[in-house]
């Protein structure tokens, strides 16, 4: 059956015919275009974010690259040394018994006896229980350094001190070991990382020169140990 | 005989109606148009923008690249040197960083009291600790009592409370022994 449309509207539709294609192009675009257009948007945002995000972290390279090659005092590789002194990257006995005399020198606490506890060692830390002799201020003075000032990072998970016990005090140290990665997670300020060595190489450097500006006194005290066998 | 008539009279509302409609459909039309251009011409700055800035971004990277590739013995050092300044941190976390809190106290009760002596001290690296304080006079025993409520004391812990309270003759002399227990607040 064939519909009957009326002249008039035929008359009309055909004189706005233009009208109709656009409208149909634009409830076409009004799906397509928006959606492209937001789509294109949010990942080129995406793609910005990550560029620069990986800039920041290339520049904080580059920039940090650039103060060390700038400052004739300062270079890579004592930066390298430091850390890895602090934190080796396999386990080395020899430094543990070397600053532990460090530390005994510079604080005058005397250290008799070093056991390793095995049980509570890992595969990046060795437990040490040290036994030592002192009276109060030296043993205050090793609690004082004995994080960095032997040129090892020592930690005690938990101290017990016992106004009563200066002679024969005994505690537990722990000495670590870590390869060091090459992954890198998320970005980093190299510049701070660089500062915040500056500020332990600060310490370690004050307890090695009080250790110079201490030796004669000590010589006078009591014997000190020069081998660390 | 039936012919086909057009009755003008009748149809003419009909007709100006649908004339109206297709007036509003136009003037829809163009606002509608008009709406999505501005948003395409908005947008599509928006993303020439990105694009240049996508662009920028690129070439900066490269030229970083390029200097970083002159010096990629030292990039490694120092990514290295990054991560064990992390294992660091971390490792330090095992520390009770015993002396500043040590001190803390120390210098608390040398305020407080003369005769208040810290006799036995324990500090784990989760900042949990207990110490005993030893007095002989019960006078000394109530002025540090009084300074341990203070705020100027209260202000370096989590939480502090009395474990217990001792008195013992030693040698016709009384002594008093209070012990507390808690956690420190972390110093930065």
């Amino acid at each position: 059956m064939k519909i009957k449309i009326n002249p008039y509207i035929k008359y009309l539709i055909i004189e706005n015919i233009y009208y109709i294609l656009i409208a149909v192009l634009l409830v076409v675009s009004i799906f397509v275009i928006p959606s492209l257009m937001l789509n294109t948007y949010s990942k080129n945002a995406d793609n910005i974010s990550v560029l620069e995000k990986e800039l920041q972290e290339i520049s904080s390279k580059k920039n940090a690259l650039l103060f060390l090659s700038s400052t004739s005092s300062k270079n890579i590789d004592e930066y390298y040394n430091l850390v890895s002194s602090l934190i080796p990257e396999t386990e080395n006995y020899f430094t543990i018994i070397y600053s532990l005399n460090n530390l005994s020198e510079s604080t005058n606490f005397n250290i008799t006896s070093y056991a390793l506890n095995l049980k509570e060692s890992t595969g990046n830390k060795i437990s040490i229980q040290v036994t030592g002799v002192g009276n109060q201020q030296e043993f205050l003075n090793f609690l004082k350094e004995y994080n960095l000032g032997g040129g090892r990072l020592i930690t005690a998970e938990s101290i017990k001190l016992n106004s009563e016990e200066f002679a024969g005090i005994t505690l537990k140290l722990n000495f670590y070991s870590q390869k060091a990665s090459l992954s890198q997670q998320g970005s980093i300020d190299y510049q701070k990382v660089l500062n915040k060595i500056d500020k332990i190489k600060d310490k370690i450097k004050f307890n090695f020169q009080s250790n110079a500006n201490e030796e004669e006194i000590v010589i006078e005290e009591y014997p000190t140990k020069t081998s660390p066998f | 005989m039936r012919t086909d008539r057009t009755n003008l009279l009748v149809s003419k509302r009909g007709y100006s109606d649908v004339i109206k409609y297709f007036k509003i459909f136009k003037i829809t039309l163009i606002v509608i148009t008009i709406v999505i251009l501005i948003f395409s011409l908005s947008v599509g700055y928006l993303i020439f923008l990105q694009s240049q800035k996508l662009e920028g971004l690129t070439q900066e990277k490269q030229k970083n690249l390029q200097l970083l590739s002159a010096k990629k013995e030292d990039e490694v050092k120092l990514i290295k040197i990054a991560n064990k300044t992390k294992d660091f941190e971390i490792f330090s976390k095992d520390d009770a960083n015993f002396y500043p809190y040590y001190e803390i106290l120390n210098q608390s009760f040398s305020l407080s009291s003369e005769s208040a002596n810290i006799e036995n001290l324990n500090i784990e690296k989760d900042r949990k600790f207990n110490f005993s304080l030893s007095f002989s006079k019960i006078e000394s025993l109530l002025e540090t009592f009084k300074f341990i409520e203070s705020e100027n004391f209260l202000k370096n812990f989590s939480t502090i409370y009395l474990k217990s309270l001792e008195t013992q003759d030693k040698q016709d002399v009384k002594l008093y022994r209070i012990t507390f227990e808690g956690v420190f607040k972390e110093i930065k």
